[in-house]
């Protein structure tokens, strides 16, 4: 499948402009040129674990609402009835992806659902994935996926997704979602004028709260959010529950409820990025870090693998670095007890020797052309037999389970 | 930038929507000026993610509860006359049917739009790396359609949506 062939699919690819039309076009640009511009209010939406979060048709989650739905926002939020909060996870799915055959949503799909007045929101499992849907009285919810994988700690909470949607005016909110730790029974956001601007609701080791507004809603650096617990309540800022759009855990979050490889079977480094990885209970566990930072963590079950042969764990995955501009590629797998070494060959031709310790494998190595650095590679590797080359697209145990 | 651009926003929109492109399009451009000293020196990608926040307004004023999809070219491009060449435009028009709506934006991103990866992750609002990455995974998936018919008569998995798991077993 080349480039050319997909441009064959372009429904506008011979377009061109005819002489209406450029006529059309200047007098658009004198029509819009007459009009003074208007400074801009700020909308912002900040995914906030990020790799693990697609906003999904940024459009949906933007796009809401008449005033009315806006307008009957309460402070403290309902809980639909169980009817309703299957309509509201089936409208949620129905928006997640159009032309998926979706099982019935049932009230096990359901992780939190909420009304605020005419508005609902939902989250909601949709096969492995996490997704938000927030319908503000559309009735056509915008979605938006959110991390998983991860957890909070106990009486913790960790944001997964906040910002602001919509532009200025009655249809704009502000909202923020995340994990709730075991024992969170509460979480109130507090304005920097000490006003609790929303309270959440805490359900299935998630939360959220949103709240009508442009520029008076916004959800500010200087917010915080209160936690309360049996034991009491504690108050933090934004910065210190929050993960970055790589997923990556801010420094100054002491209690990080990420799984980082403590004992490390192995690992290998390239400049200040370190991979690790381990094995438990039947699990290959993997930690990538870049200096102190955890920057991401995985897992996939043990495979049985002959004793000539290797599988990888998918293909080429990687890690931009926001602090560096650096992009890293990894990749890992096993490999059976007669493989005695093996490279990683990237489609972009960097090549790589793998770590391999106990029939596990590991490489990370600096991305070189990044178009076409993730995707598949050439894993060689060598026997008693002698020297053999693999594609992923060949022995990729994820794809075999799907 | 206006007319350099016009064109581009008009097949970006043309390629989304089956009508109103020209009512989109001019919303694209209003709000573009309003928003003018926010334009960035590339404006192209810029004006893309307006005109998905138009295209957006636009099928909720209708009603249409779908997502943001991209059409496909219902005739094979001009010239290609041979059978060989349509049998496999055939092939290639079912493949795409059979991928996500995701898988077709990044891939028609890419080839109709003619974004590379940071230009095309700033219209998704995603890193260029989880870009790049989709892409390779729809790339994939398209060629997996072509050999092997269609690889999506199942439910979506984590594969489909980057998450944290994706940084080290895509």
């Amino acid at each position: 499948m080349t480039h050319d062939e997909i441009t064959t699919l372009d429904p506008a690819g011979g377009r061109v402009l005819n002489s209406t039309e450029v006529t059309r076009r200047s007098a658009l640009l004198e029509r819009i040129v007459a009009t003074p511009p208007t400074p801009r209010r700020r909308t912002r939406r900040a995914a906030l674990a990020g790799v693990g979060t697609a906003v999904g048709l940024l459009v949906a989650g933007a796009v809401f609402a008449p005033v009315a739905a806006t307008a009957t926002w309460t402070l403290q939020p309902t809980h639909p009835t169980e009817e309703q909060s299957l309509q509201m996870g089936t409208d949620c799915a129905e928006n997640w992806d159009a032309g998926i055959d979706w099982p019935a949503v049932t009230s096990d799909d359901i992780l939190l659902s909420e009304r605020r007045g005419e508005s609902g929101l939902t989250i909601m499992r949709m096969g492995a994935t996490v997704i938000q849907c927030t319908d503000i009285g559309s009735g056509s919810p915008g979605w938006e996926a959110l991390g998983d994988g991860y957890s909070a700690a106990p009486g913790r909470i960790m944001t997964m997704s906040r910002g602001t949607s919509g532009d200025p005016g009655a249809s704009q909110y502000s909202s923020i979602t995340g994990l709730a730790g075991e024992g969170v029974t509460g979480v109130d956001v507090i304005g920097f004028d000490g006003v609790i601007r929303v309270q959440a609701t805490v359900e299935s080791g998630w939360f959220t709260a949103w709240w009508p507004g442009g520029s008076g809603g916004d959800v500010e650096d200087q917010d915080t959010v209160t936690v309360h617990t049996e034991a009491g309540s504690t108050s933090f800022t934004l910065d210190e529950i929050s993960t970055d759009p790589g997923g990556t855990v801010q420094p100054s979050s002491p209690d990080r409820p990420h799984v980082r490889v403590a004992s490390a079977l192995f690992t290998q480094t390239v400049g200040d990025y370190e991979g690790r990885w381990a094995v438990e209970d039947g699990w290959v566990i993997q930690s990538f870090e870049e200096g102190d930072t955890l920057v991401s963590t995985g897992s996939s079950p043990l495979e049985e693998v002959a004793a000539d042969s290797v599988i990888s764990f998918g293909f080429v995955g990687g890690f931009e670095s926001e602090a560096t501009g650096k992009v890293y590629a990894q990749l890992t797998g096993q490999a059976g007890p007669d493989v005695t070494a093996m490279r990683v060959e990237s489609a972009s031709g960097v090549v790589t020797d793998a770590a391999l310790v106990d029939g596990i494998w590991g490489a990370v190595w600096a991305a070189g052309d990044e178009s076409v650095e993730y995707g598949a590679a050439t894993i060689e590797f060598d026997t008693v037999g002698g020297t053999q080359q693999v594609s992923t697209d060949d022995v990729d145990a994820i794809a075999s389970r799907e | 930038m206006y007319d350099e651009a016009f064109l581009d926003v008009t097949r970006f929109v043309e390629r989304r929507v089956e009508s109103d492109a020209e009512d989109i399009v001019s919303g694209v451009f209003l709000t573009a000026w309003r928003r003018f000293d926010d334009a960035p020196p590339d404006a192209r990608p810029w004006l893309f993610v307006i005109a998905k926040h138009e295209i957006g307004n636009h099928r909720r004023s209708l009603f249409r509860r779908t997502n943001l999809d991209v059409r496909l070219s219902q005739e094979p491009p001009p010239g290609m006359t041979d059978q060989v060449s349509l049998d496999r435009w055939i092939d290639l028009t079912r493949a795409w049917a059979s991928l996500t709506s995701r898988d077709r934006e990044v891939l028609a991103l890419t080839a109709f739009e003619g974004l590379g990866p940071d230009a095309g992750a700033s219209v998704l609002g995603i890193r260029r790396t989880t870009f790049s990455m989709r892409l390779a995974r729809a790339r994939k998936r398209l060629d997996s359609a072509l050999g092997n018919g269609a690889p999506h008569d199942r439910p979506l998995t984590a594969a489909d949506v980057p998450t944290a798991q994706e940084l080290i077993t895509p």
